[in-house]
């Protein structure tokens, strides 16, 4: 192995691990709106 | 249909093609504002303006581009011309998001329109357009349809490229974003593990530097410097690419916008590493035997790395590939459609257009731009020199006006920017038709060149050298404009950007 093997695993253990992470907060966030958006009708309707 | 594609990788396209479409349903709105559809309300997160900001600028023109470019030289693909992309990013994200996200623009000629007035803001959003076409994703989507396939590229990028057109239309940007963070992290993951199985499929880069050209491994390789500088000349159009600018305006505030970019900017070099390092790798596939002599140096980064990996990895991985195409032209034909409604058919037509105008006047530039992005799309035979085309309008054209109204606190004349804008579209213009006209067509490079001596010296022009002379048209047409042209009392922007 060489540098130039070194360098591509690094890069390629961070762009899968951003991958991952991205979409699992996008997918956070968008669950966190959905409970958000779902709390503000029921309580638009109670009152 | 292709050998190196099984039955359930085409299940695993399917599926994604269906959730794309899926999702447009869910973001269409009805009554959404123009600001809802064109900006998703200003209110993107962070990661969504992550995603749609990389995988929006990563296009299959980018990937096959570098790949094309490290399969024919190796490691230039990336010290020549990807790193000089990335700096410029830094640039923006330092210098420019701010004031950029400060102001509360809609789109780029909008900054030219504040600045200059409605005829310069004209000539930009035309360049602005021009540069936003989907004509390289489309032909590239074309390619990998012929690969994946088996069809004819102009029915696979018409029902592909069809598929972005149809959510773009229903859910605007939000639909956009949504899409393209899927659509990131697919391109990430399958990169990710794509690249460094090739790698090891061909011994490490032990074995890759026996079976390449020894200037494969040269930083700068062995391509002339002139054109060196050209490539990493029409990065400059970073500088003013209207969608990064359109994400920028849809974040929630500066700095978020300012964090983005930086992430974005680490991302996009990992990603260009493993481009340019599963290109070299393509080619020793080639050369060692692994994979077929008759490759062509632009799918080959394609079908080395479907070949890397296994059943069901290469699904996703040429899902991931789609997305990189899907991701750009739904990108772009937003913006090219905001080009056409908000800064043409806006000033020029219809000054006090409605909301539900605007929105509906932006699909139908949807429909046209799309539609226009594929007619020239099979026009051109190498993507290269369709890019380099496409950045040099629109840098020669807007950089030079946009610049100065962002950073420039001196005199400022509307004859500036029009003489700005205007010389240098019409260099560009001149300056292709030219070429074809004078150059002789090189095979080797697919360019014009024109060759001349003076004074026992030979001299050679190629096509690509076009920004070296409209550039300071352009720069020459704003200084002279500021003299014979009348100052501009208030400049709307210097108010606004302090």
């Amino acid at each position: 192995m060489i540098g130039w093997d070194l360098f591509t695993i690094l890069c390629a253990i961070f762009l899968g691990s951003s991958g991952f992470i991205l979409f699992y907060v996008f997918l956070r966030d968008a669950y966190r709106d959905r409970v958000e958006k779902i709390k503000r009708q029921t309580t638009t309707r109670n009152m | 249909m292709s050998d190196y594609v099984a039955n359930i990788d085409y299940l695993i396209i399917f599926l994604y093609l269906v959730m794309l479409v899926s999702i447009g349903i869910y973001s269409y709105k009805r009554d959404s504002s123009y600001e809802e559809f064109i900006l998703a309300g200003r209110g993107m997160t962070t990661p969504m303006l992550i995603s749609t900001m990389v995988s929006t600028y990563y296009g299959l023109d980018i990937l096959f581009g570098s790949s094309e470019m490290a399969f024919n030289d190796g490691l230039m693909a990336f010290f020549g011309y990807a790193l000089s992309t990335l700096v410029f990013y830094l640039f923006i994200a330092f210098y420019m998001a701010d004031k950029l996200r400060s102001s509360n623009f809609i789109s780029l000629p909008e900054i030219l329109e504040k600045a200059y007035g409605r005829k310069t803001s004209s000539i930009g959003a035309v360049s602005s357009m021009v540069y936003c076409l989907p004509t390289t994703s489309l032909f590239a989507l074309g390619r990998v349809s012929e690969f994946v396939f088996g069809i004819d590229a102009h029915y696979g990028a018409f029902i592909l490229g069809g598929i972005a057109l149809v959510y773009t239309l229903l859910g605007g940007l939000k639909a956009v974003a949504i899409t393209d963070t899927i659509q990131f992290s697919l391109m990430c993951i399958t990169v990710a593990v794509g690249v460094p199985l090739l790698v090891y499929e061909v011994g490490g880069f032990i074995s890759i530097q026996q079976n390449v050209p020894t200037g494969h491994f040269k930083l700068f390789g062995t391509v002339p410097p002139w054109l060196l500088i050209a490539y990493a000349s029409s990065s400059l159009a970073v500088l003013i690419d209207p969608s990064l600018y359109q994400r920028i305006f849809a974040a929630r505030n500066a700095r978020q916008a300012r964090n983005a970019i930086l992430t974005s900017t680490v991302i996009w070099t990992t990603f260009d590493w493993l481009v340019v390092a599963g290109g070299i790798a393509a080619l020793a596939a080639v050369t060692s035997g692994i994979l077929s002599s008759d490759v062509h140096p632009n799918d080959a980064f394609l079908i080395a790395v479907t070949y890397a990996l296994p059943i069901g990895l290469s699904g996703i991985f040429l899902a991931g590939v789609l997305a990189t195409a899907m991701s750009t032209i739904d990108g772009y034909t937003l913006v090219a459609g905001s080009n056409i409604s908000y800064d043409m058919y806006r000033p020029l037509i219809k000054p006090d257009a409605t909301d539900a105008e605007l929105v509906k006047v932006t699909k139908i530039g949807v429909v046209l731009a799309w539609t226009l992005g594929y007619v020239v799309a099979f026009q051109f035979d190498r993507i290269m020199a369709l890019l380099i085309f496409v950045t040099t309008v629109i840098t020669s054209t807007v950089f030079v006006p946009v610049l100065m109204a962002l950073f420039h606190r001196g005199r400022k004349t509307v004859l500036a920017g029009l003489l700005s804008c205007g010389a240098g579209l019409a260099s560009v213009l001149i300056f292709y038709i030219s070429m074809s006209q004078i150059g002789d067509y090189n095979e080797l490079w697919g360019t014009y060149i024109f060759s001349f001596s003076v004074g026992g010296y030979e001299f050679s022009i190629w096509q690509e050298y076009a920004l070296f002379f409209c550039l300071p048209i352009s720069l020459l047409g704003f200084f002279i404009g500021n003299i014979f042209g009348n100052k501009i009392e208030k400049a709307p922007l210097d108010g606004e950007m302090t």
